[in-house]
């Protein structure tokens, strides 16, 4: 298996477009080809070659060294992995349909959005719109598994449709905002408006929560879904502690009904 | 052959292509499971007039099953992929279902579009519209409210070729001696996996032969094995057998049967004639008819 390296040459001067730097697409491309590779830097362009060092051999893993203004980092991926040593920036496996994309550090805004396929994973924390739509999209994440081990910002999950998002810390206002389907998992504490306008689907998470007023609390209840859940979990790799350990039980609330929705806040025990 | 004392006839068993799937039913307790499990392979012991041929392969720990609950795993066995599924369908939205506590998952690999056996994907409007599905690792399952909790159930199975009819027949001195020698053999041949005995207890007393001298009877009574009728030309029985019981097997592949046979073959003849059984033949129709045939002489341990 062969690994190409990026390291940084020296400190960013803006924003980077990392998105051409996906496996599939550097396998057919030499490395002086790399090098002289066109990478989007605030309104102009500058050579990959100038930005990082390059060591190894195109092949199905690409490692990055992480930066807080590198953007769109895997975003496209479609098969392969990249590693990413440090935070990425913003929208980092957008759209993405399959590959791992593993980030250590912290990931910036809409990480994951539109996602499709594949697995990203993110260390440290996530921004807002974690799993979230495009911009005018009625669809947010349609499939693939996004693990963030640390917390993320407001409308995680927005407009979801398949998939599943393991956060194993808190989550910020308005998780699974207008969520349609898949499962959203909190292992810390879930911020305000949790599932306003959610039409199906499940948020799972643990603790004591007062839901919007669409919801309507249907009790305790063993669920045997969440034993298979559970099992499903354990045979991931890097999901959070806190995502784990479900027993079965769970309170159940059914919403949000103000929007015809019927889908489920599960506080697990 | 004589072995062990033990009349061995160069005969076989003819034996026919089937579609079977494998269901996996978990519950609270095993025995609910088992409930279960009894329920949704009752009344499944022909394809004559039952429409399928099912029993409990084998029970499950929970570490075994999907959703880590103790279990058992049941085989159906029909002639064709469509009236199997139409059986499945029926028996698990009436037995399945029904029963509390229980969870419901395919116990066999992904299959093509055209071998799919519905299960959630057909029963889940029983949830008349509060039912919710989850997609986990590219299997999707239904969860429908049912007054005990939730009823969570795979979508969908698939049907594998499989092979019916496999048969043994045990030839003794004595009623209670066939019975305990049937008995003894039936509990060797369920230990083989793959494998399930679909008759009561695993075993047959009225085995039959293909038609008959009334019009609208597709069987009747194997004649030629029934001791009453001993004196008659036409009968394959010795003087001294006075009994005759058959054990029909259903397995997955032809080795699946095969091996069966062998253990059934074993537990008889480590008995030995000191236990009442004069001999063991198979039962067939000239070859003709199916395309697997189980030589005894071939099968012996």
């Amino acid at each position: 298996m062969s690994v190409l390296s990026f390291r940084l040459k020296g400190p960013l001067t803006g924003r980077i477009d990392a998105s051409p730097l996906l496996p599939h697409r550097l396998v057919e491309l030499s490395l002086s080809e790399i090098a002289a590779l066109p990478l989007r830097l605030g309104r102009g362009h500058v050579a990959a070659g100038d930005l990082f060092d390059l060591t190894g051999s195109p092949g199905d893993t690409v490692e990055l060294e992480g930066d807080e203004r590198l953007d769109f980092v895997g975003a496209g991926l479609t098969g392969g992995t990249i590693r990413v040593a440090g935070p990425v920036g913003h929208r980092a496996g957008t759209a993405m349909s399959g590959g791992t994309l593993l980030v250590e550090g912290s990931a910036g805004l809409a990480a994951g959005a539109a996602m499709r396929g594949g697995v990203l994973s993110i260390g440290g924390d996530a921004g807002n719109e974690l799993g979230g739509a495009l911009p005018g999209e009625r669809a947010g994440m349609t499939g693939g598994l996004i693990v963030v081990r640390g917390s993320c910002g407001d409308r995680v999950g927005e407009r979801m449709r398949r998939g599943l998002i393991a956060v194993g810390g808190d989550a910020g206002a308005y998780a699974a905002l207008h969520m349609n389907a898949g499962s959203l998992l909190i292992g810390g504490r879930p911020g305000t408006s949790l599932g306003h306008g959610m039409r199906n689907g499940t948020i799972l998470f643990r603790g004591e929560i007062e839901p919007l007023p669409g919801f309507a609390d249907c009790g305790l209840n063993q669920l045997p879904f969440l034993s298979l859940l559970d099992n499903h979990l354990s045979e991931l790799d890097g999901v959070p502690l806190t995502c784990r350990g479900l027993t079965g039980q769970a309170r159940r609330w059914l919403g949000d009904r103000g929007f015809g929705g019927r889908g489920e806040l599960l506080a697990c025990l | 052959m004589l072995l062990n004392g033990i009349h061995i006839e160069n005969s076989y068993a003819e034996a026919f292509d089937m579609k079977a799937t494998r269901l996996i039913v978990t519950a609270d307790t095993l025995a609910w499971a088992r409930h279960a499990g009894m329920a949704a392979t009752g009344f499944a012991t022909s394809v004559i007039a039952c429409g399928c041929e099912a029993g409990i392969e084998r029970e499950l720990a929970p570490e075994e099953t999907p959703d880590g609950r103790p279990g058992v795993a049941l085989l159906f066995f029909a002639t064709g992929r469509t009236v199997l599924g139409k059986q499945v369908e029926t028996r698990l939205g009436q037995c399945i279902l029904t029963c509390p506590g229980t969870a419901c998952f395919s116990g066999v690999p992904r299959g093509a579009k055209e071998d799919l056996i519905p299960l959630g994907r057909k029963l889940r409007y029983f949830g008349d519209g509060q039912q919710m599905s989850k997609l986990l690792d590219g299997r999707r399952y239904w969860r429908i409210p049912v007054m005990d909790g939730e009823f969570l159930c795979e979508e969908s199975s698939w049907s594998v070729p499989a092979v019916g009819g496999g048969n043994l027949l045990i030839l003794a001195d004595a009623r209670m001696a066939a019975l305990e020698a049937a008995e003894a053999a039936a509990d060797a041949m369920r230990a083989v996996p793959n494998v399930v005995l679909p008759f009561p207890g695993g075993v047959v007393r009225s085995g039959s032969k293909v038609g008959a001298k009334y019009k609208g009877m597709p069987a009747s009574t194997n004649d030629a094995y029934c001791p009453t009728l001993r004196g008659l030309p036409r009968s394959r029985l010795p003087a001294e057998v006075e009994s005759v019981l058959e054990i029909v097997i259903d397995g997955l592949t032809a080795a699946d049967v095969a091996a069966a046979t062998t253990a059934g073959l074993k537990c008889l003849i480590e008995r030995g004639r000191g236990s009442g059984v004069w001999g063991v033949t198979a039962g067939n129709y000239g070859g003709k008819l199916g395309r697997h045939h189980f030589h005894l002489h071939e099968l012996l341990p």
